[in-house]
């Protein structure tokens, strides 16, 4: 297994940079000091806190290959995205943040039953809730290997999309193809473009600066996957 | 003698004009409702005769980029964490005034020691009948944060845009000089 370059430059620019500007060094991991293989970064076994990471892996309980079990899509995203469309059109979807104190409780529960009962929250709250979903999943909706695919070339993206693993593949068109209609709707005030900045760092399982472009041409191609 | 260029970062919850002041500094339309990946304003000007390079760094302040926004504290002289003037729902919530403790000094202060400026944005609004933010409870922020300094804008009116630029770079300058002197 080998790492994406760009991810160990990463690695890299922040442990030195933590010596030259800061005069406490930032908590994070150092790869001289730690020597590590590559199998361990995957793994998150470095850093006891894995938000630290910039990788997406994490050992939580949301699973998609259990949770897909019974039906295609999870209960609560189906749940969830009728709920925002019967809703009337605020500025902003999926873009303002409600306040933490509010959602801890609910993102434990979902975290814990997988489903939420959501008839009484606001439109932001359960945005949050659907993007805190995405980016809890023990396996992200796309994996490293694929956003390597989708970074090389743009034209071969329905091909790329016919590669990959099942639950993941058809969540990722729902989502796409969701995204694609909210867009659609100028009330909204958000384009595919907003949305991709909105959602690359939930969906890619190792983000890298400019994954943002992937998303919005793939949420703008939504139709043409099957 | 050329100086190193000097770095202000912008960090501040959602939809509280935070992009729209730099947008303004600019003197671009206002109007783009577009969430900010990295959007940076290199310029020069020159304070007490001495040419200072600045570059206004602006954040992405999703929480979905909790995790990555540190990269971009790297390196930065002076921080401006902004806060809506008004409390729009009236609620008592105040929750950008409330995140200014709660979220952004905490995790500014994990990764860095430098100098904090706190701004008030959307000062128009303090003319409606919206819930405003006591004075008592600003000056006790400032205390407790150990801000520089608290600035009031509005970036409809452009009121106080270019001060709130001016007022870091003469911190950053004068932090400068003592060090110097207490060099030789």
């Amino acid at each position: 297994m080998e790492l994406s370059p760009d991810y160990l430059m990463k690695i890299k620019m922040r442990s030195n940079a933590s010596f030259i500007h800061n005069k406490e060094p930032i908590k994070l991991f150092n790869l001289n000091q730690a020597q590590t293989t590559s199998q361990d970064l995957k793994l998150g076994k470095l850093s006891n806190n894995t938000s630290d990471c910039i990788g997406l892996k994490q050992s939580t309980k949301l699973d998609l290959i259990a949770l897909t079990a019974t039906q295609e899509i999870p209960q609560f995203i189906m749940n969830a995205f009728s709920i925002l469309t019967l809703r009337t059109p605020q500025e902003g979807l999926f873009r303002m943040s409600p306040s933490d104190e509010l959602q801890k409780p609910l993102q434990k529960t979902l975290e814990t039953n997988g489903n939420l009962e959501m008839q009484n929250l606001e439109v932001d709250q359960i945005c949050s809730l659907i993007k805190y979903f995405y980016r809890k999943l023990n396996n992200p909706l796309i994996s490293e290997k694929m956003s390597i695919l989708f970074r090389k070339s743009a034209e071969e993206d329905v091909k790329t999309m016919q590669i990959m693993t099942d639950p993941y593949r058809t969540n990722l068109i729902y989502l796409l193809k969701q995204l694609n209609n909210f867009s659609q709707n100028l009330l909204y005030k958000m384009d595919a473009k907003n949305f991709g900045v909105v959602f690359a760092p939930n969906l890619f399982e190792l983000y890298n600066l400019g994954d943002e472009k992937i998303l919005k041409r793939l949420i703008e191609n939504a139709n043409s996957f099957e | 003698m050329k100086q190193k260029q000097i770095k202000i970062t912008f960090v501040g919850d959602n939809n509280i004009q935070r992009s729209g002041f730099l947008r303004q500094f600019l003197k671009q339309n206002n109007d783009c409702f577009i969430p900010v990946v990295e959007e940076y304003i290199e310029g020069e000007c020159t304070i007490n005769n001495q040419l200072v390079s600045y570059r206004l760094q602006d954040t992405p302040c999703n929480e979905d980029y909790d995790r990555i926004r540190h990269l971009y504290y790297l390196g930065t002289d002076i921080f401006v964490v902004c806060y809506q003037v008004v409390d729009l729902t009236n609620a008592g919530i105040k929750q950008s005034f409330n995140n200014v403790r709660a979220k952004w000094i905490p995790e500014i202060r994990q990764h860095s020691n430098a100098p904090i400026i706190i701004l008030g944005t959307e000062a128009e609004l303090l003319h409606t009948p919206a819930l405003q933010i006591q004075d008592e409870e600003i000056t006790q922020l400032v205390r407790d944060v150990g801000a520089q300094m608290h600035i009031i804008s509005s970036s409809k009116h452009k009121y106080n845009i270019q001060l709130v630029i001016h007022q870091a770079l003469h911190i950053i300058l004068k932090q400068k000089e003592k060090e110097t002197r207490n060099y030789k």
